[in-house]
């Protein structure tokens, strides 16, 4: 019998941030990955095995071997200077064969990695993505000329329109082959000759190449800076050498109208006005929320559960009376279709009013992201954000947050500095509102109608996301860190990946809530039929309507708050009060604390005493303001 | 000059990058003696330089750092 051996060829994807690795790993593994245009998406290291097709196995002798595809966080050069290029490092490391992803639009950028790449010896691909921007930005490539100057293969791919991938797929087959069977000679790139000498002395010492030259790099600051400035140099006269006339386009100039003060300010906030009130508030939260909500499950769905559980159980609603004691009975019935019905309000807040915001959000931000608008955002607010202690990268995980406060919290380890980190953490656990929350605010706030209650809520939140950032700055030592980033592109979003990345997060997202929401609904309905929220509601009293001038039921909102932000809402909808109570409700809830599993990720973040100092400085600040609010005279 | 003071559509030679930032600059393709143009200045936020097709965005706290002077095209 024939032995069966299996090996594992490790292919690693690597470039720069931002030039299409994402999409080709997508491509060649069948998986898919978070693709979006700015850099930093790709925190965690995916890896997926590439299939060979039956003729592909025969062609190259590959039945014996497993190909893994590593897609690596993108970098613009390997020192381990930060969390993503120590991943990537590892990557390169592991990596029997190396494919280098280049934009073609930003070659004098990339292939500085691609000498870096080089100077480790190891087999290499080079493949010159985003062919078809460099032909908008009339651009011309002489390929053959790269090729010969890097001792490269390069493959000329426009990777979301998946041209030119199947040749990498075939020149990767390829490069196995030879390197197994050692007939034909691998390239693994013109090493350098003035690197060479740079690093020769380490040689001896390492086992690796790759080893060598970071041990080298990582020397002295004098030592990588020479590394550096001849990889630099030799990278410009290439380049210069290959790329021909170079021309401004249309693109780039609207690009740089988004980057003037003014003209760029003014779109920001017509930008956000259009996504976060039109869009979400007025479109999302009124128009598809009150037409499910109401024309569609109110009408169908409800009364027929209604009906169904009337017949076995009674249901009795406004009932807060121990029912357990009472009627045994009409506690399951009440549970299950009455006022936080598992079969009625549970699913009609899931779907009628929480899916339709978070497919709105994440579309939103997928079109921000794919078109490269939240770069020069970033450009624009990093004035400001430095006043708060911050700079224009946390703009990110602050955008994120409307999304989900949680996951945006895991994002702040993409900021460099530990007090960035923590002014963006507080400020994020503090004033933002996840989307599941802003969708019932958003709700809550239309039903009063008109920008006003919209402006004093978000006016609210403003000030003391302002407040909270200029007092932060001044108690923690240090400086907001420094920016310096790169522009992508303007491009046009592509449409199937803004809706494949709009699915597949909402789904992450409902995924994780839909449980939560049942056992939420599952414990106030319990509360509720035991006589226990009875108790709750007549303790918290006093804070609620001496405090904060709001009807007593809105007690239970604030305590399911405390266990999942948007269960904060889950008693709002259908408490009964005046235009100034409900605005003073939906300041209150945004501010107050943030959920469990945000709580959970800022000790993993940073640690315990920091999530506790954020957490109670909420309650304080949504009482504070919640009551000041309440007594002006507003409305 | 510092590089803070620059304004848009200058075009202007990188004099001198202080050290601990130079192999992060290197890396995004600007080193010193390069010529680049001043895409953009946002009031007490970052300068946006363009060389070639790239752009770059520095934060103010660090254009402070960067010497640079104007050339004459």
């Amino acid at each position: 019998m024939q032995e069966l051996k299996t090996k594992t060829i490790n292919v690693a994807l690597v470039g720069n941030p931002n030039v299409g690795k994402s999409v080709i790993f997508n491509y060649l593994t069948g998986i898919y990955v978070d693709v979006s245009n700015y850099p930093g998406t790709t925190i965690e290291i995916t890896s997926a095995k590439i299939n060979a097709t039956e003729e592909e196995i025969n062609r190259y002798q590959l039945e014996d071997f497993e190909i893994k595809l590593v897609d690596s966080p993108g970098v613009y050069g390997i020192s381990s200077q930060n969390d993503e290029e120590t991943a990537t490092l590892t990557c390169v490391e592991q990596a029997n064969i190396i494919i280098n992803v280049v934009s073609s639009t930003s070659l004098s950028r990339d292939l500085f990695l691609t000498k870096q790449l080089a100077d480790m010896g190891k087999p290499m691909i080079l493949v010159i993505n985003q062919c078809d921007e460099a032909r908008i930005r009339k651009v011309a490539i002489d390929t053959k000329a790269l090729s010969e100057g890097l001792g490269l293969d390069i493959i000329e791919a426009v990777a979301i329109k998946e041209e030119g991938l199947d040749s990498l797929k075939a020149s990767i087959l390829n490069t196995i082959h030879s390197r197994n069977s050692k007939i034909a000679q691998v390239k693994t790139g013109t090493l350098s000759i003035a690197v060479e000498k740079e690093i020769a002395s380490y040689l001896d010492d390492c086992l690796t190449r790759s080893e060598a030259l970071l041990k080298a790099e990582n020397s002295s600051n004098e030592k990588r800076e020479t590394i550096y400035k001849i990889r630099r140099q030799e990278v410009d006269e290439l380049v210069s050498k290959v790329v021909s006339q170079q021309q401004f386009s249309k693109r780039t100039f609207v690009g740089h109208l988004l980057l003037n003060p003014i003209i760029g300010s003014i779109t920001a906030a017509l930008v956000l006005y259009l996504f976060l009130f039109q869009f979400l508030g007025v479109f999302i939260a009124g128009t598809v929320v009150d037409f499910l909500e109401n024309s569609v499950l109110n009408t169908y769905y409800t009364p027929f559960v209604e009906g169904i559980v009337s017949q076995v159980f009674p249901v009795i609603k406004d009932s807060n009376n121990n029912l357990i004691l009472e009627q045994p009975l009409a506690a399951i019935g009440t549970m299950l279709a009455g006022d936080y019905g598992l079969l009625t309000l549970t699913p009609t807040y899931l779907y009628a009013l929480l899916m339709p915001l978070v497919l709105g959000f994440y579309f939103g931000l997928a079109v921000l992201e794919d078109s490269g608008y939240l770069p020069r955002l970033a450009v624009l607010v990093d004035g400001v954000l430095s006043k708060l202690g911050m700079n224009g990268r946390a703009i990110i995980p602050l955008i994120l947050g409307g999304g989900c406060v949680t996951m945006a919290t895991v994002t702040t380890r993409l900021l460099s500095s530990k007090k960035e980190k923590i002014i963006t953490m507080a400020l994020l656990g503090l004033t933002i509102p996840c989307s599941a929350q802003l969708g019932v605010i958003q709700g809550l706030l239309s039903n009063i109608g008109g920008p006003k209650p919209w402006l004093v809520w978000a006016g609210t939140l403003f000030i003391v996301f302002v407040l909270t950032g200029m007092l932060l700055n001044k108690l923690i030592p240090g400086d907001g860190g420094h920016f310096i980033t790169d522009i992508p592109p303007l491009r046009i979003p592509r449409i199937n990946n803004i809706l494949q990345k709009t699915i597949i997060r909402s789904k992450v997202f409902l995924d994780e809530a839909t449980p939560a929401f049942f056992i939420a609904a599952a414990v106030v309905g319990s509360l509720q039929v035991t006589g226990l929220l009875k108790l709750v509601i007549k303790y918290s009293e006093p804070m609620i309507t001496e405090v904060l001038l709001l009807p007593k039921e809105v007690a239970i909102s604030f305590i399911l708050g405390m266990v999942r932000r948007d269960f904060g809402a889950f008693g709002l909808m259908d408490v009964p009060m005046s235009d100034s109570q409900l605005v003073t409700a939906c300041v209150v809830l945004t501010l107050f604390v943030p959920c469990i599993a945000t709580v959970a990720i800022m000790i993993k973040e940073q640690n315990f005493k920091i999530a506790m100092a954020i957490w109670l400085s909420s309650w304080f600040l949504a009482f504070g303001f919640g009551a000041l609010l309440a007594r002006l005279p507003l409305f | 000059m510092q590089l803070d003071q620059a304004k848009s559509g200058q075009s202007l030679n990188i004099n001198e990058i202080p050290s601990e930032l130079k192999s992060n600059l290197i890396r995004l393709g600007i080193c010193e003696g390069d010529r680049v143009l001043c895409a953009s200045k946002i009031p007490g936020g970052p300068v946006v330089l363009q060389k070639d097709l790239q752009e770059i965005a520095i934060g103010n706290s660090y254009a402070k750092l960067i010497k640079v002077e104007q050339c004459k095209s």
